[in-house]
């Protein structure tokens, strides 16, 4: 009986039902629509793929950025397109890189950089900055802010490290503050640790068991505590980069003193939530008036500005036995394994991104910093900055910033071993030696693989 | 029972309950709505509005104007359907074939496909992606839809339906000479549609809201779907403009309300038909 209902299935009708799928897998309109890969011709301009992790207005500005370039060079067309958030961005560009699509520009997480020259992916940028490169003129080095520049944002453990990445957006945690109810209190910005504690408890309001307005608020992330692990003269790792240091007296002060103004002193409210979320927690009741200060990045200059119904202040982040700042955001890259052409297309543009005009405009419109001093220096940028002082805190403060240890396995020990835990003596009650030994532990396992 | 024999005290409170779980389901959604016609500065206003208190429509237009919608919207439509059309096709295929057939290794073959119902995507992907790459498929709506063509859950449903298709009916219409297609799609099917019409509506569900696949062989824009488009609007590191975030969410789902509203009865059936026997 099976027999028989096998032999009755035509192969014809079979056939015409396969062609119909086939014709609704393939057929489709637009199918299969992609810029082939350029072959460095002379004829036609060149098309550089850039890949950015913008959405909303950061995206509006870059596209702006974009437009401006491709009418400016006829030769050249850069064709950006978004790729998902920072990590989903640097998770496609190493998949990418393994095959012949991708990216030949992109914008990466200062941390993740080291791991991808060790990998090998990345274009060696010092022979276009010399000026070796065939129709690239000599780029000066010197312009560039040093604390924001690659060599400024890494230690290279001694290592000799090439140029691999130009700065694009980038900042420095700041102290936002509410001015009025500093005025009403009578207070400044502190300066010390000590100082944090003192001022944060005089602005917490409390009526019975509510808190109404809270003294501080910050994200507990690894930034932030990165920031405080050097204000107590403490660093991630050793000199040579095999070794975490992070456990030590410093980093443990450091994460015990805002467990502390939580669990004790009650004047700094723990932002709930992952990553950013957190950070957006903050930021809305600091908005709301819930917090009379926070720390944050200095992106979030220009939302404040526009969202706040009151006057938002700036000020340094505190020191204990110095002053210490991290830098963040990313910096372009450019991928090793494109042809020539589009290389050197691509550091047109990520040169040209640099320069004063652009750095200017985009620090402008988004907080982020400018790049270059002659940006600084500019007649434009100095009259933006005497109307608005607050987006110079963050400058004048570069002079206290610290580096990143370049180490291939800085974004691992970052991402899955510190990040996931900071919270955690917070959180769970952990205790706060305990957590930061056991995390040392796994990140002294991860320096000596080989991985 | 009759509603009638039922406790007045007990309908009242199965009422309440059934109230209050429409409440928790449904409020999310009005939440989103509400919250796309606020401008920013009440959206992050503490103690929250319920409304805005001016409905601001130049957010959609806004959104709109943002990116190609338009665009993502047919390549969603694309996407979602050709993957739902070809999931039904084969799992009607296959599912018969391990429900009524005979060959050998069919068991071993019918484990296997239990057995990818237990892998996550996330899995393969890296594979998939090489694999696509080699042929030349990336930036497609092949790139899209051929990794999900076929669905190990589809099989085994319409298998299990078929199984409970008596066999008489099977014999009958081979009596009257009905070829193996015929049996499958003109007289299996229609008793064993409520199944396939719930699976339908997950694998169209699903296949709309997802990101993480498109995201994954997508590297150019116009092949992309919408929820792709929406996950431009969140910003990164310079604040969220959550009403903007939210009408492009009530863009990204207002299409699948719209069809529950208008095949509700037919989806209604299905699953009461699915779920008594």
């Amino acid at each position: 009986m099976h027999k028989d209902v096998r032999t009755t299935i035509t192969p014809g009708r079979l056939m015409a039902l396969l062609a119909v799928t086939a014709l609704l897998l393939t057929g489709a309109p637009g199918c299969g629509k992609k810029s082939a890969p350029g072959d460095g011709a002379e004829a036609g301009p060149v098309t550089v793929d850039f890949w950015y992790s913008y959405g909303g207005r950061n995206r509006e500005v870059t596209e702006e950025l974009i437009k401006r370039f491709n009418d400016s060079h006829p030769d050249i067309t850069i064709n950006g397109t978004f790729q998902g958030d920072y990590f989903e961005n640097l998770s496609k560009v190493r998949m990418a890189s393994r095959t012949k699509r991708g990216p030949v520009a992109t914008h990466i997480i200062g941390e993740a950089i080291p791991q991808l020259h060790e990998a090998g992916l990345l274009e060696d940028l010092d022979p276009y900055a010399d000026g070796q490169v065939e129709g690239v003129e000599k780029l000066d080095r010197a312009d560039f802010i040093p604390g924001l520049s690659q060599e400024g944002y890494f230690d290279t453990l001694g290592k000799k490290v090439p140029l691999v990445s130009l700065p694009f957006n980038r900042s420095t945690p700041i102290v936002y503050y509410n001015v009025k109810m500093f005025k009403d209190a009578g207070l400044e910005p502190p300066k010390t640790w000590e100082e944090l504690v003192a001022v944060s408890k005089q602005l917490t309001v409390r009526e019975g068991d509510e808190t109404k307005v809270w003294g501080f608020e910050v994200a507990i992330d690894w930034w932030f505590w990165y920031a405080m692990l050097h204000q107590a003269g403490g660093s991630l790792l050793n000199q040579t980069g095999d070794k975490a240091r992070f456990a030590e007296e410093p980093g443990i002060k450091a994460l015990d003193h805002l467990v502390r103004m939580v669990k004790e002193h009650k004047s700094m409210k723990h932002p709930p939530g992952r990553d950013y979320n957190a950070w957006e927690v903050a930021n809305t009741d600091f908005l709301n008036q819930k917090v009379a200060m926070i720390w944050t990045s200095t992106a979030y200059l220009k939302y404040f500005k526009l969202n706040a119904k009151f006057e938002v202040g700036t000020a340094f982040l505190p020191k204990q036995v110095k002053r210490a700042v991290p830098t963040g955001g990313t910096f372009f890259v450019i991928m090793k394994n494109k042809p020539e052409a589009e290389k050197r297309a691509a550091w047109t543009f990520i040169r040209w991104m640099s320069e004063p005009d652009q750095t200017a405009y985009w620090s402008r419109e988004t907080g982020y910093m400018p790049v270059r001093r002659s940006a600084l220096e500019s007649e434009e940028m100095k009259a933006f900055y005497k109307e608005n002082p607050e987006y110079r805190t963050t400058i004048d403060q570069l002079e206290h910033s610290v580096p990143f240890p370049f180490s291939p396995k800085l974004v691992e020990i970052q991402r899955k071993i510190l990040k996931p835990v900071l919270e955690r003596p917070v959180v769970e009650d952990a205790d706060v030696a305990e957590v930061l030994k056991k995390a040392a532990e796994e990140a002294n396992k991860l320096l000596a693989s080989d991985r | 029972m009759r509603e009638s024999d039922v406790h007045p005290t007990l309908r009242a409170g199965a009422l309440a309950l059934l109230v209050l779980i429409a409440l928790v389901e449904v409020t999310p959604y009005l939440w989103m709505v509400s919250t796309s016609l606020k401008s920013l500065p009440e959206v992050i206003a503490f103690p929250p509005t319920l409304l805005p208190s001016e409905a601001m429509w130049s957010n959609y237009a806004e959104v709109w104007g943002s990116a190609p919608f338009g665009d993502y919207i047919a390549n969603s439509v694309i996407i979602a359907t050709s993957i739902m059309i070809t999931q039904g096709i084969l799992a009607c295929l296959a599912g018969y074939a391990f429900a009524r057939m005979e060959f050998p290794g069919r068991d071993a073959m019918f484990y296997a496909v239990i057995a990818c119902l237990m892998i996550p995507p996330q899995v393969r992907f890296v594979s998939i992606f090489l694999l696509l790459d080699n042929f030349d498929l990336l930036d497609t709506y092949a790139a899209q839809i051929l990794p999900h063509s076929v669905s190990a859950l589809g099989i085994f449903l319409m298998r299990q339906a078929f199984l409970a298709v008596p066999q008489e009916i099977i014999d009958a219409a081979k009596v009257d000479g009905a070829g193996t297609l015929r049996i499958i799609f003109q007289i299996m099917l229609p008793m064993a549609a409520p199944t396939l019409t719930a699976f339908l509506l997950f694998s169209f569900v699903f296949h709309w809201n997802d990101y993480f696949w498109p995201l994954v062989v997508t590297l150019e824009e116009t092949v992309r779907p919408l929820p792709l488009g929406v996950a431009m609007l969140r910003e990164q590191g310079t604040g969220s403009r959550w009403h903007l975030i939210m009408a492009g969410n009530v863009i990204l789902v207002a299409p699948l309300l719209v069809a529950f509203v208008l095949a509700q009865k037919r989806i209604v059936k299905a699953f009461v038909f699915a779920s008594i026997k």
